[in-house]
Order: structure tokens, then C-alpha cells, then sequence
């Protein structure tokens, strides 16, 4: 019997997202707000969902959790997730509010995938137990509320229930090894014969033995501290894979124990294959038949808000999900541009404004950003658009890129009318999560521009 | 000009090592050293200018702490000789007397400072910090798990907005003799040019200006109006 505080605050949040479904909002947080005010421990009354599926790691939570929920439902199977909403409590609580009866005594569908922001893990793993986590990634993210990864580790091995099964990601050799006597599965990226080693990062979050403090030897290091590592003065060493991939010719080629098969990626990035990787580890555990799981992916592609490419007449325009104020997030993507040789690029970077009206935001980020990656001589222009634009050109100039290439407006959705679209032919847009509309506008900007001002 | 750095590896959280860039473009010639952890520092058996220390993790606080032990009393000697030391971040947590966590369980500093830091994990002290050297006014921000006890007389400035060692003083810091340990992240000497060209004077930096001066000033300049500004008072 649930006590009539939870039954209450269940009804009228229910009730909440109705309403606000009704007037065109997606109510995916604040019914959650009003459950947790009228019934501060709603989130310890909410039934288990029959099989729960959660989503962490610093990167890559919301691809996975969109690849394997498009998947799961095309299989057939009930299924509630937040991938529409936030992944902090009141997210949660509105998915597994949908999730449950109309009265909140029992989950309802299938399978509910979280996705679940790792710094709230012990708000909601002790109450909603996953049976199957899986850990995509772990590196610093926001100074402010994630501090170091250390920190960000201990919160989820205090959180994680002894039973859930993880699913990790071995070539990350510290969430790999989070919560040692939990079951676990990994999967691995084997390097390509010439994979170019990324040695050259600002950051690098693990350097020492956890068990011995030696200095550990990089076997191969993909980029920052993914890749393989051992110890030379004691067993530490990273594990080896359950399922082990590699890429060729646009295909991740996946080896299990039993079975070898071929996906098509989802992109460039090495970042693409382990979310690709991650969920089909998943659908492993699931005891699904990976054959038929490999049409089903076949057909996705990753969720347009992270990575999206328009051409016009010869000039691309790719807007690419940075996450403001992550360094990790940030420097993959310099990156890949830094890569795209063949084509003149210039970058738009802009601030996200949402929270400028009551938040100066701390750009202390920008110096574990591998700003040195734009130091090409292809990137014609880097563009700063919003309130720390100055902080930018400071950045810049030190990292020494020349004062030239840079042009600002403290307007960022006149970063379009700076691009010299007679010279370049690759555009970049660099948002967060919180200004995925502005990006957009600045490409409808761009692509009026391109319309009138290039000829076919 | 030799320059220690200790442990950047691992101590230079937060951006820290954004100040180690502007130094470097300060004086190409200096000698820069770069201590990994398990490598004796250079100042045991060397001359330095100066020994510089940026914020790490609380597991690493504690193993820096073993490291540095069997050299204090080289510090002490080394702060009693007006060598420059620039600590950020909880890096001078380790120079007091011991830190506690949040279950009470103290580890011993290097005992330089009758202070000691206390953590509250996972609550996170996060500010804005507006102050006063001397004349000239300074930014910086705060974002760390541990405060400082008590508020010290050796302090070294006043905070006018934010919070200093802890949130009840606005006694921010530390300074002895040249001894420098802040809180205060930023990177702070690139956050405030001004000062930053009076520290490196200090040091022998002969110029008029620092490298990028002007950018410098007017993003400070910014800060300093927006750290002003009522709707920024609370860094949530």
C-alpha cells in the first residue's frame, strides 16, 4: 500500500503533464517538481519498472539512449524513457510517472530506459535499481557541480546496487573498473593498423596505477586516457573485452564469443563507435539475436541535435553538439575539424545564453581545451558568438592562433554574417545543449546567405 | 628565472594550467621544471625562483601530502628565504595543519600553517570572488569540496563579494613572506592581467605589459562589471 502523500502528488503530476501536453509543452520537468513538493521521498514509492535499463558515463548518454530505445521499440516492446527530457530527478520522475498506473502502483511498460546524469546516481539508484547500467564513459565535465573524475567515480560506486549488471567500456580503464564485484560486460575498439594515437591532449585523468601509483604505460592511447593501458610494477592492466570491434570500410565489425557481425557506423568519430558499440553490448545482454538487432540499427543515425549535416551549393554546414563548459566534449570535436583538411573551414562557437541572466560563467574550461587543434592552416575563421567572447579571443591569443582568424559579436546569431563564404567551404557550429534553436537559426541564416550571395 | 612546477600531471585541475601558458609566453627563457609525482622535487637540491601548485583531487591531496613530507623543512626554509610559491585551489590545504573529511577522519598536512581544511563532500562551495590587493581590484572563482579553518591573520586579501577561506570570513587566502596560496581559480593571473604584471616584476619580467595585454584587460574589465552586478551575487 502507498501512502497517500505519494498516491496525491502522483495524481496531480499526472495530471500536470496532461495539461501541459494539452497546451503543446512536453512537461518532461516540471510535473516532476511538483511530485518531489508534495511528496518529498516520491521518488522511494515509485514501483520498480519491470526491466530497467539505465544510461551514465560523462559522454554519450543520450545517443545510447536513443539508439536502444528506437531499437527496443521497434522490437515490439512497451517502453518509457526520457530521452525528450532532462536526466536529472525530476526527468526521471516524470518518465517513470508514464512509466506506471494511472494511480502509481505498478510499472506498465516493458522496459524504462534512463538516461541518468551521473551526479545524481545516489538520488535515484537506490530507489529505481537498474538492472543492466551501462557506464559509456568517464572524464571531468563541469567544474562547478562535477569537480574531477574521482569524485564523479565514488558517487556512482556508492549508488550502483550490488546486483545491477554493467556494461562498460574496457578501452576506459576507470569507469571499467567502477564497482569491482558488480557483473559486468565490456566491449572494446581495436586499433585500426595506421589509427592515428591522440598523445597531444591538454588532459589526460589517469596517469597513475590505482593500485600502485606507478606511472602506467599507454599501449595505445585513442585520446585522453581512452585506450589500453598496465601498470610495469604491478597486475593492473586493462581488461580485456568481452566484445571486441574494429572498423573497416565504414563498418564496426563486431566479435563475440559466439558470432561476428557487421553494423554500419554511425559516424566518423570514435566517440560514434563506442555508442554504437555500447548499445549493441546491450542488446547482447538482452539475450537478443544480434543478427536481427543489426537491420534495426542499420537504419539510425545519430540523434540530429548531436550531429548535423546540411550541403549547399558545395558549402557544408554541420552543427555539432559541444556541451558548453566540457573540455572533453569540446576538444573530441576540434578534433575532428582539425582532421577535415580538405575543406576551408571557419567555426562558430556560441555561449549558452539560458543561463547568463543569473549565472558569469567560469571559462577556466577553455584551458583543458585543446584549442592548439585549430592551429591549421585550413581553419580560415574561428567565429565566438555571446557573452564571453572576450574570454574567447584570450584563449585564442595564447593558444597562439592568430588574432586575425577571429571575429566576434556579442549577438550569436550574427555569427552568420561573419563567415567569409568566399573562402570557406565548411562551416561548423559549436552549441550546447541549452541553444540547439539558436544553432539552428544561425543555419538558416547561413543558408539564406549561401542561396543569394554563392553562385551555383 | 627557474620555475618549479609540482605535479601538474595531476595538480592542475580546473584550468589551472592555463597560468603555466602565460607564464611560459612571459619568459621563454626561464627554466621550467616539471616534478611528476614520484620524482624527487627539483627544490630539494636546487635553487628556485619559484614552486608552483595548482587544485587535485582529495585521493591525491593526500598522497602529495606523503610526498612532500620528508622535505618541510626545506620549505620552511625556502618560504623563510622569500622564494615564491603559488598555490591554487584546495593545493594549500596540504600546506596546514590537517584535513578532515566528511566522517571526521583527519589526515596531517605538511603543518606549515596552523589552518586546516575541512570537506563537505558532496556539497561543493562554488563563488564568485570580487576583492582588493592593495589598490587594485581582483576576479576569481572558487569551486571546491573543502574550507579553511580558522580564518587566518596572514591572510591575504579582503574579499568584497563571494566568500574568503570559508563562507563565514572574507579573509581570502594565505601570504607569508612570498608564500601565496588562494583559493581563487580563474586561471587567476590571466583573469587579472594587472596584477599578474606586478607578480611577474617581482620575478624579473621586464616589460611594460604582459603578452595580450589589452585582451586581458578588457575581458577583466567585463568580469569586473558583471561580478558587480546584483543578478550575479550567487554562483549556484
Amino acid at each position: 500500500m502507498k501512502p497517500i502523500r505519494y498516491t496525491f502528488a502522483f495524481v496531480v503530476s499526472r495530471l500536470t503533464i496532461i495539461v501541459l501536453r494539452v497546451l503543446g509543452r512536453n512537461g518532461t520537468h516540471f510535473p516532476g517538481a511538483v511530485a518531489m513538493r508534495l511528496c518529498p521521498d516520491f521518488i522511494k514509492h515509485l514501483p520498480q519498472p519491470k526491466k530497467l535499463i539505465a544510461i551514465t558515463g560523462t559522454n554519450g548518454k543520450t545517443t545510447v539512449t536513443n539508439l536502444v530505445s528506437d531499437v527496443l521499440k521497434n522490437a515490439g516492446y512497451t517502453l518509457s524513457n526520457n530521452a525528450m527530457g532532462s536526466n536529472i530527478q525530476e526527468g526521471i520522475i516524470v518518465t517513470a510517472i508514464l512509466a506506471s498506473s494511472f494511480f502509481g502502483n505498478k510499472s506498465v511498460v516493458d522496459v524504462v530506459v534512463l538516461e541518468v546524469d551521473e551526479r545524481i546516481s545516489p538520488r535515484i539508484y537506490p530507489y529505481l535499481k537498474p538492472d543492466i547500467l551501462i557506464v559509456t564513459n568517464l572524464f571531468r565535465d563541469s567544474y562547478r557541480r562535477n569537480a574531477h573524475v574521482e569524485f564523479i567515480q565514488m558517487m556512482l560506486e556508492q549508488a550502483i546496487p550490488s546486483h545491477t549488471q554493467l556494461i562498460v567500456n574496457a578501452d576506459d580503464p576507470i569507469s571499467s573498473f567502477i564497482c569491482p564485484g558488480n557483473p559486468r560486460i565490456s566491449f572494446s575498439l581495436q586499433a585500426l593498423e595506421h589509427e592515428e594515437q591522440v598523445k597531444d591532449s591538454r588532459i589526460v585523468d589517469l596517469i597513475y596505477c590505482p593500485k600502485c601509483q606507478s606511472e602506467l604505460v599507454y599501449d595505445f592511447q585513442r585520446y585522453h586516457h581512452i585506450g589500453q593501458v598496465h601498470c610495469q610494477n604491478c597486475d593492473f592492466k586493462s581488461m580485456k573485452a568481452d566484445l571486441e570491434a574494429i572498423v573497416i570500410d565504414q563498418k564496426l565489425r563486431v566479435q563475440s564469443k559466439n558470432q561476428s557481425l557487421s553494423f554500419d557506423v554511425l559516424g566518423d568519430n570514435p566517440t560514434d563507435h563506442y555508442n554504437l558499440l555500447a548499445s549493441i553490448a546491450l542488446f547482447n545482454v538482452l539475450g537478443f539475436d544480434l543478427e536481427a538487432i543489426q537491420m534495426e540499427l542499420n537504419k539510425l543515425k545519430i540523434v540530429k541535435t548531436r550531429f548535423d549535416q546540411v550541403e549547399v551549393k558545395g558549402k557544408q554546414i554541420t552543427i555539432m553538439m559541444t556541451k558548453d563548459q566540457n573540455p572533453i566534449a569540446t576538444s573530441r570535436i576540434f578534433d575532428y575539424i582539425r582532421h577535415q583538411s580538405n575543406r576551408k573551414s571557419a567555426l562558430i562557437l556560441i555561449n549558452e545564453n539560458s543561463e547568463h541572466h543569473t549565472l558569469s560563467e567560469n571559462n577556466a574550461w577553455y584551458y583543458d581545451t585543446d584549442f592548439e587543434y585549430l592551429k591549421k592552416d585550413h581553419v580560415l575563421q574561428i567565429i565566438g558568438g555571446g557573452h564571453r567572447i572576450l574570454d574567447l579571443k584570450v584563449k585564442i591569443a595564447l593558444t597562439g592562433i592568430p588574432l586575425e582568424r577571429y571575429q566576434s559579436t556579442w549577438n550569436e546569431l550574427d555569427t552568420a554574417k561573419l563567415v567569409d563564404l568566399n573562402e570557406i567551404d565548411a562551416i561548423y557550429i559549436l552549441n550546447g545543449t541549452k541553444n540547439i534553436p539558436e544553432a539552428k537559426q544561425i543555419r538558416k541564416h547561413l543558408i539564406e546567405r549561401i542561396e543569394s550571395e554563392v553562385q551555383a | 628565472m627557474i620555475v618549479e612546477m609540482l605535479y601538474p600531471e595531476i595538480a592542475s585541475l580546473y584550468g589551472e594550467k592555463g597560468n603555466l601558458d602565460l607564464l611560459k609566453l612571459c619568459f621563454p627563457e626561464a627554466i621550467i621544471k616539471m616534478t611528476m609525482l614520484n620524482d624527487e622535487p627539483y627544490f630539494v637540491k636546487h635553487e628556485v625562483d619559484l614552486i608552483v601548485m595548482g587544485p587535485t583531487t582529495e585521493e591525491f591531496q593526500k598522497i602529495i601530502i606523503k610526498r612532500l613530507n620528508p622535505y618541510i623543512d626545506r620549505i620552511q626554509t625556502l618560504i623563510r628565504e622569500n622564494i615564491h610559491f603559488w598555490m591554487t585551489g584546495n593545493a594549500m590545504d596540504i600546506f596546514g595543519a590537517y584535513i578532515e573529511d566528511e566522517e571526521g577522519n583527519r589526515v596531517l598536512g605538511l603543518g606549515l600553517f596552523d589552518y586546516h581544511a575541512c570537506l563537505y563532500r558532496p556539497k561543493r562551495f562554488n563563488s564568485y570572488v570580487l576583492g582588493k590587493i592593495e589598490d587594485l581590484e581582483v576576479v576569481g572563482f572558487k569551486s571546491q569540496f573543502s574550507q579553511i579553518f580558522p580564518p587566518q591573520t596572514q591572510s591575504w586579501f579582503k574579499v568584497d563579494r563571494g566568500f574568503g577561506l570559508n563562507e563565514k570570513t572574507m579573509d581570502e587566502g594565505i601570504k607569508l613572506n612570498n608564500f601565496i596560496g588562494t583559493q581563487c581559480l580563474g586561471p587567476f593571473w590571466i583573469l587579472n592581467p594587472d596584477f599578474t604584471l606586478q607578480y611577474f616584476k617581482a620575478l624579473g619580467y621586464a616589460k611594460a605589459e604582459l603578452p595580450y595585454h589589452a585582451e586581458m584587460l578588457e575581458a577583466y574589465r567585463q568580469r569586473i562589471l558583471e561580478f558587480k552586478d546584483e543578478k550575479y551575487i550567487n554562483y549556484p
